[in-house]
This record gives C-alpha cells, sequence and structure tokens, in this order.
C-alpha cells in the first residue's frame, strides 16, 4: 500500500476501529512518518465536524446586503441609470417618461436630467425613480414647477411639500406633467433627508405641433 | 398624505441580489468560520465576497450551482489575501468554545477530551497558510469531495491530492504531542 492508497483509506479506517482496512491502514503508518501525521490531523479534523460554529452577529446579512448596494452607488448607479435619462430625451411618444436618481454621493447635489419632451397640453406621467441606497424614515420630498408646466391636479400650484417614508431601492415618484406654453418649463424635485439635499432637474420641452407643420409644408392652391 | 403617486419598488439587479444574499449567506459563512475560525473575519469575507458578486448577481443566480461560484471567488479572496488580514487573536473565542464542547451534550470525559482538541486545532491552525486551512476545512470538516474542491479552487486532481496531503501533515506534526504549541500572536500566520 502507498501513501495514496492509505490516505483514501483513513476515513473507513476511522469509521472502523475493528475493520481490515484499519489494519492495512496501520500496517502503513508503521512504516511511514507523513502519513502518520497526516492520519492524526483527519482524526482530529473528524472531531471538529461536531464542532458548532457560531452563528453570524446579528444584521450581519444586512451588513451583506448594504455592502452590495453601497458597491452600486460607488459604481455610480445601477446599469441603466443614464440610460434612464435618455429614454426620457426620445420618449416623447411613450405614455410615461421614465428618468431615475441615486440618493446617493455629496451632501448636496443637483442633477440635471437630459430634457423630456412632450406635445402641448397634452398630460404625460413623469416617473421619477428615487434610488435610496437605505430606508429613509420622514424623507422631505418636494417638487417645483418652473415656466410653462403644470401637474393635472394641482393647478395653480408651483411648490408641493411632503414627508415620507423611501424605501430601500427604487421608489418611484409617477408626476403628472403637463407642458401649458409653447416655452416649456421645468420641473425639480428635491429630496432632504439627514442633512442631505439632492435635486432632480428636468427640462420640460414642447414637441413642434405635427399637424401645424404638415399644414405649413403643404402647397398652397 | 402624499399628494402625488409614489411607491416603493426594487430594481430587478436589486431583487436578484437580495435573493442570492439571503440564500447562500449562512452556507458561506459557515465555511469561512471554518476557514478563519473568526465571526468577525468570516463576516467580513462573506461581506467582500457578496460585494464581488453585486454587480453580476442576475448572471450569478441564474448558474446550476451559485453556490459554487460564490465560494470560488471567496477562495480567491482568502487565498489570495486581497481583503482585509484575520486581525483578531482567536485564542479567546476557541477557549469559548472548548468551554462549550465541555459542558454541552457530552459526559463530562469524553467532553473535556472534545475540549482539549477542539483547543489543540485551535491553538495551531493559524499557523498554516491560508490555502492549506482552506483545503483541510473543505475536505476533511465540511466533507467537499476532490471534484467539488477543483471547482472551488480551479486545482488539478493531482495538484488538489498533493496539496492537501501535504495540509495534512504539517497539520499533524503541529497536533503531535511532543510539538510544543504556543498559541498564534494575533494576526499571526495564514499569511501565505
Amino acid at each position: 500500500m502507498n501513501c495514496e492508497q492509505a490516505s483514501l483509506m483513513f476515513e473507513a479506517a476511522l469509521d472502523d476501529p475493528d475493520g481490515a482496512e484499519r489494519r492495512r491502514v496501520m500496517q502503513h503508518l508503521s512504516a511511514c512518518e507523513s502519513c502518520r501525521h497526516a492520519f492524526r490531523a483527519v482524526a482530529y479534523l473528524r472531531a471538529e465536524r461536531a464542532r458548532p460554529v457560531p452563528d453570524p452577529s446579528p444584521g450581519a446579512v444586512d451588513d451583506a446586503l448594504r455592502a452590495g448596494l453601497a458597491e452600486r452607488g460607488r459604481r455610480g448607479g445601477s446599469p441603466g441609470f443614464w440610460g434612464g435619462m435618455a429614454l426620457g430625451a426620445v420618449a416623447a411618444s411613450a405614455a410615461a417618461l421614465a428618468l431615475l436618481f441615486v440618493f446617493a454621493g455629496p451632501a448636496e447635489m443637483t442633477v440635471e436630467a437630459p430634457a423630456v419632451a412632450m406635445a402641448l397640453d397634452e398630460p404625460k406621467e413623469l416617473r421619477i425613480a428615487i434610488d435610496a441606497p437605505e430606508a429613509l424614515a420622514a424623507a422631505e420630498i418636494q417638487v417645483s414647477l418652473r415656466g410653462a408646466v403644470d401637474l393635472e391636479g394641482f393647478a395653480g400650484r408651483r411648490d408641493i411639500r411632503w414627508t415620507t417614508r423611501l424605501e430601500r431601492g427604487i421608489n418611484e415618484l409617477r408626476l403628472p406633467v403637463t407642458a401649458t406654453g409653447e416655452q416649456g418649463g421645468q420641473v425639480l424635485v428635491v429630496v432632504r433627508h439627514g442633512g442631505r439635499q439632492k435635486t432632480f432637474l428636468v427640462d420640460v420641452r414642447v414637441l413642434p405641433d405635427t399637424r401645424a407643420v404638415e399644414r405649413a409644408a403643404l402647397p398652397s392652391v | 398624505m402624499p399628494p402625488i403617486s409614489f411607491r416603493s419598488r426594487r430594481s430587478p439587479a436589486e431583487t436578484g441580489y437580495e435573493a442570492l444574499v439571503h440564500r447562500h449567506y449562512h452556507a458561506l459563512y459557515r465555511t469561512a468560520w471554518r476557514w478563519t475560525r473568526s465571526t468577525e473575519d468570516a463576516e467580513d469575507l462573506v461581506q467582500e465576497t457578496f460585494t464581488r458578486a453585486y454587480p453580476r448577481s442576475a448572471d450569478i443566480a441564474a448558474l446550476d450551482k451559485p453556490g459554487s461560484w460564490l465560494a470560488r471567488v471567496m477562495y480567491r479572496l482568502f487565498v489570495d489575501g486581497v481583503r482585509r488580514h484575520e486581525r483578531r487573536n482567536v485564542v479567546a473565542l476557541d477557549a469559548v468554545a472548548a468551554e462549550e464542547l465541555a459542558s454541552d451534550a457530552f459526559g463530562p470525559e469524553e467532553g473535556a477530551e472534545r475540549a482539549r482538541n477542539a483547543e489543540r486545532v485551535a491553538a495551531v491552525w493559524r499557523r498554516i497558510d491560508r490555502e492549506k486551512r482552506v483545503l483541510l476545512a473543505l475536505h476533511d470538516i465540511e466533507g467537499y469531495t476532490l471534484a467539488e474542491m477543483m471547482e472551488i479552487t480551479g486545482l488539478k486532481e493531482g495538484t488538489l491530492k498533493s496539496r492537501l496531503h501535504r495540509a495534512r501533515v504539517l497539520l499533524g506534526r503541529l497536533l503531535d504531542p511532543d510539538c510544543v504549541v504556543t498559541h498564534p500572536r494575533a494576526g499571526a500566520g495564514g499569511s501565505s
């Protein structure tokens, strides 16, 4: 029996002290010092199997979850962060315009999104996904309007504020926006929490009236 | 009273990551603890593993054996020493565990014998380099097969067998009653 053959029988030798494998292994060990050491190690480690592993600290799983999210923030946001911005710029004909920003980074920051375009006087849902790296209790949300834009259901109000809880992950704010003048305007969303303030600035532009363009392009008779 | 529609949802990447962490955390932690013999070091190692996994969590979750992929990442982190070094002296922790072993579930003699064995292993564990510890823990404590270990370590079977044998011989020498063993200093050994 060589060392490799002996090592394959260590477990059996430990399982059955009176078995044939045990006798063969012992015979090999009597002449092989390194296998004597290896056998001793296997015997000790086998006893370790019964040894309980201490539980992880309370909150260790949550810490691992947070670490991944922090890594996401460090890398500059979720995949599709700027893709979402671009979507807003081109999705003029879509039912909703989706934009995303991350509540992370410097204590005070303004993010300017690419402009969104919509037809005059046609409400369009602007979806702003606020990506929070952790749950934020009592976050203050402020929606401000500049220029010729309006929020459906809030006629005449230019500034709306309320306090809410942001859950960890994506919190979707749905704003039914209408462009009320050809000059368009801006929608500002400000999120404040714990001394931090992030401002999200969306330019709203008005699409040319395609029917008027078509009429102008027709030859006069 | 939110005046505007506001709802919370998880991004697909986040949902996938959470599921991955919840499903595999405890198995990875258990393995990491066997390697490090420290709760805090094991938690650090597992956390670092998941952090590395985050950008690819959706792809990993779709694998046949996501646990093996994670174990492979953790193995590389541990053996390459990319993560923070093990910082804590394990003596105190192992002494507690030894007392628990002595008092729980066994008769006084058997418990005391197990406790002595546990103390001896604990005393020499960090004098063994990290790769050897991993091989010993995976094969001789956790019962991984050589095929599973090849998947985790990327080593060929012959290399794995010879390294496992060398690891056993080293540990056996250190556990030899004639071998004088002293407790390692904090962070000593295992630098690989």
